[in-house]
């Protein structure tokens, strides 16, 4: 019974295989090539089916060579002047922080640079703040007059 | 890749050799005029220039992405252009050239065939073109139509069963005519 239901749904995997891909084994999905081409060989029905869409994908096929040959497409896209790049503040940062290298150094790079973004962020805030505290430096005069003022308050 | 994004124009240049091709023929599958075709592929190419930084290695192939580029590119100009391009596929594709005597059988087939092809809605069409005539793989259509591969199967199925109608109506028809020759 279970053999029966396995090739039940084989067929019916087949038949959307041929529905949808045509009768070109080439362009079955890779995964299930082998299996269908298995199954082709065990099934004279299936084959039948195949010819049936083979018919369609030569009448496709009809039209492959006649596209046109678009002699010198590229020389006519490389004559145009490509514009100037122009990248935000963020892309620019990005870039400095992502440099064009290649994708083994960037996939080394960019860890590194994101683990030392905290401590560049870190760093940039501790010089930009004044967080030493004001130093209340007094002056010879200042210094008398706060004595005077002490002696003031011990006559009163 | 990473050479374009900075800047370097010989790179460039080394991509549009190798990928400028199949980019306009699919453009020319895709809407059917060579003209149209060389400025979705102008625009493709423009577009690697400009936004390089958004391709994603590890998501798409280099490839993929221009088709993904194209693709809606094509979608664009179709639908600014549904009505002129319904009139340009009719006229061009089999007014003009069925009216050459000299016309070989498989040249009117042809124009059956990219009729047919033009009658399909936009994502069946780009499904069949970009699986049957670009050789991309089923999982990188998917991608560039943005759905799943189940999904791009019903589009497939369903694109192979309209044309299928097609391609009958034209055998029965190409078999009146020739009955009627031989009469």
């Amino acid at each position: 019974m279970n053999n029966d239901i396995k090739q039940e749904l084989s067929s019916q995997r087949f038949a959307q295989l041929l529905a949808s891909y045509g009768a070109d084994a080439a362009c079955w999905p890779a995964a299930e090539r082998a299996a269908a081409l298995t199954f082709l060989d065990n099934n004279a029905s299936a084959r039948a089916k195949l010819d049936d869409a083979r018919a369609l994908d030569q009448w496709l096929q009809s039209s492959a060579s006649q596209v046109p040959d678009f002699n010198g497409l590229e020389a006519r896209l490389l004559r145009h002047k490509l514009p100037p790049v122009a990248r935000s503040a963020g892309e620019r940062l990005l870039a400095w922080l992502l440099p064009a290298t290649s994708l083994e150094l960037r996939q080394l790079w960019r860890p590194l640079a994101a683990a030392c973004l905290p401590l560049a962020i870190g760093l940039l805030v501790g010089f930009r703040l004044e967080l030493v505290p004001e130093v209340y430096a007094t002056t010879v005069e200042e210094e008398l007059y706060l004595i005077s003022l002490s002696d003031y308050a011990e006559i009163l | 890749m990473v050479a374009i994004v900075a800047g370097d124009q010989r790179v460039y240049a080394d991509t549009v050799r190798r990928h400028a091709r199949p980019i306009a023929i699919y453009a020319y599958r895709m809407l059917g005029s060579e003209s149209e075709a060389e400025d979705i592929a102008q625009e493709t190419f423009l577009r690697l220039w400009t936004q390089a930084t958004r391709w994603q290695p590890g998501k798409a192939a280099l490839s993929t992405w221009l088709h993904r580029i194209a693709h809606n590119l094509c979608i664009d100009f179709m639908r600014k252009n549904k009505a002129a391009l319904a009139n340009e596929l009719s006229d061009d594709l089999v007014g003009d050239q069925m009216s050459a005597e000299a016309m070989l059988d498989n040249n009117i087939e042809y124009n059956k065939l990219q009729v047919a092809l033009g009658r399909l809605p936009e994502r069946q069409r780009s499904a069949l073109v970009l699986t049957h005539y670009q050789g991309l793989s089923n999982k990188e259509v998917a991608g560039i139509l943005e759905v799943s591969v189940e999904a791009l199967e019903s589009l497939l199925a369903r694109a192979r069963r309209t044309l299928k109608i097609y391609w009958q109506a034209a055998s029965q028809s190409a078999a009146a005519s020739g009955g009627s020759h031989e009469q």
